[in-house]
């Protein structure tokens, strides 16, 4: 199996492994809001501080959180430079022919890489220390309020669980794809970008025909298994609220409250 | 107790029952009648409806005409259907096509939190599912590590949480190396030495030949019917049909054709012992 690193779960014995899966959703919705609600330099410390402090609960190397910033870095380079050069506020500090550069636009870039980095994190935490299937099952549960309006919420977590389970499948099955292609003669490598294009179909048609044979089998395995929709249906895996997650949807709680009263007292 | 009867049953996937468009009825008025606690093989080459089947045993399939009853109720009733499914389990070719969670746990947990059983008796047909497939130390395990015998054992345990009364195999043992297969076949063995009906469905006459009684199907149409001794004494009409003798009952017909005689042999060990007796 290719390793996919982007907020993987990582596991590991803490206090925030063992959380509530719906806590720790939460929380992550909330430290989100507190990253835009801050208005001062300061209170990213402040958030910073918080993101720290839940790494190390969560038994996690700093190293593999600070790694899944990577694949964001180019998109934070490239909406801080376009930012600089583009926002309108503030004084010009620096002029350059047609390049104009303001003391706000700086504020403004160093801002936005600051929250999207700290966003892009925290949210890992959450991944890298809840189960797919954890997640899945939280978001139903979060959800159930929306089937009073006939939503259906057990459908979309069973449909979001069993795309999870065929990740792994179906890039195997990419892979047997291509070495079988490859045996045939096919050219992966060489030409331009167009000729390369090209050159997935073969790969790209198997694997979808066979995702459609492997979706009718589970369906018939699933009606074999007695399944008739979400309705009747129990839930063997149930949540349990404790007193870690209400003392971390506190402390979210008061991260964003310490942020709200900076701001006031700042400005 | 008769556990599933075919009644006359013509199945077709055309929409217009096969008349038109030249397409063939799959199943054409096939009777036949499987008592519980029975040990079968339903053999028959591609194409020959087999596995078109054992899906109208569970009713994910209904019959164009005639009737398939599973303990009594038809399956064309639709309020009755998943009583029927709870009975008749049924377990298909590719292990991790079966599959909907990623941990072995959760998976087997599907099919009783279909029923809507309470959560500790979920847990306890759980331990008692893996228990009879002897998977237990891989409760927290995910599929995807493990092997394919292993798969297909942590299916036939989805299965078996359901508590089925039989346990239909369509080519389940196909796609497994001959370690996987000797493992289903040790678990299903031991399962109808409980009572369960077992119906494993195989065009590899080897495997068959292990069986209390075989069914041949061909073209839609029951062809044999018979213990393993019976079937195999039929030699030329099972090449026509297109399956081939199991290795070691090939082997004997070879030596008798050549002037020794070491009476019935249905299997590869039981050869061997014989062989190993001559002096």
């Amino acid at each position: 199996m290719r390793e996919f690193t982007f907020g993987q779960y990582y596991p590991a014995n803490s206090v925030v492994h063992k959380m509530d899966a719906r806590a720790k959703l939460i929380i992550t919705i909330a430290f989100i809001v507190a990253i835009f609600v801050v208005e001062g330099f300061f209170s990213f410390i402040y958030v910073a501080g918080f993101l720290v402090f839940a790494i190390l609960l969560a038994k996690l190397p700093i190293r593999a959180v600070v790694k899944t910033i990577k694949p964001i870095l180019i998109l934070v380079l490239f909406t801080a430079v376009l930012n600089l050069f583009f926002y309108q506020k503030g004084e010009i500090i620096w002029e350059f022919g047609f390049i104009k550069i303001r003391d706000e636009a700086v504020r403004f870039c160093l801002y936005m890489a600051i929250r999207l980095i700290l966003l892009v994190m925290g949210s890992s935490l959450m991944t890298l220390t809840t189960q797919p299937v954890e997640l899945t099952d939280a978001i139903e549960s979060l959800l159930t309020p929306l089937k009073w309006v006939r939503f259906p919420v057990h459908e979309l977590a069973l449909i979001m669980s069993i795309a999870l389970r065929y990740i792994p499948i179906l890039m195997d099955e990419a892979d047997r794809i291509i070495r079988a292609q490859k045996a045939r003669g096919a050219d992966f490598e060489s030409g331009n970008i167009f000729a390369r294009a090209k050159a997935m179909i073969p790969i790209l048609i198997p694997l979808l025909v066979s995702s459609f044979r492997r979706a009718n089998e589970l369906a018939d395995a699933m009606d074999a298994r007695c399944y008739s929709g979400g309705a009747n249906r129990t839930k063997f895996k149930q949540f349990h609220i404790g007193l870690n997650d209400v003392m971390g949807v506190m402390s979210v709680v008061s991260l964003i409250m310490l942020i709200i009263t900076t701001n006031a007292v700042l400005f | 107790m008769t556990a599933i009867e075919f009644k006359n049953v013509v199945f077709s996937y055309s929409e217009d029952g096969g008349t038109e468009n030249n397409i063939e009825p799959a199943v054409k008025e096939l009777s036949l009648t499987i008592e519980q606690g029975e040990f079968i093989a339903l053999c028959g080459h591609n194409g020959s409806g087999k596995s078109t089947v054992a899906r109208l045993m569970n009713g994910l399939l209904t019959p164009k005409s005639g009737e398939v009853l599973a303990f009594g109720e038809s399956t064309q009733n639709k309020k009755k259907i998943y009583d029927i499914r709870k009975d008749v389990g049924m377990i298909f070719q590719n292990p991790d096509n079966q599959m909907i969670a990623t941990i072995v746990e959760d998976d087997i947990a599907f099919g009783p939190e279909n029923i809507g059983l309470p959560r500790e008796e979920i847990g306890k047909r759980i331990d008692f599912a893996l228990g009879a497939v002897d998977m237990l130390e891989f409760k927290q395990a995910s599929p995807y590590k493990l092997s394919g015998g292993q798969k297909q054992r942590i299916a036939i345990a989805g299965v078996l949480a359901v508590k089925p009364k039989v346990l239909v195999l369509d080519e389940s043992t196909a796609m497994l190396d001959p370690k996987g297969r000797r493992e289903i076949f040790d678990v299903i063995k031991s399962l109808n030495k409980e009572g369960m009906t077992i119906i494993l469905i195989t065009h590899y006459m080897d495997e068959a030949a292990l069986f209390d009684r075989i069914i041949v199907l061909d073209n839609g149409k029951l062809a044999m019917d018979g213990t393993p001794k019976e079937v195999f004494a039929r030699q030329t009409e099972l090449a026509e049909i297109g399956l081939k003798l199991p290795r070691a009952t090939k082997l004997n017909s070879y030596f008798k054709e050549n002037g020794l005689d070491l009476g019935e042999v249905l299997s590869t060990d039981e050869l061997m012992e014989k062989i190993c007796q001559l002096k």
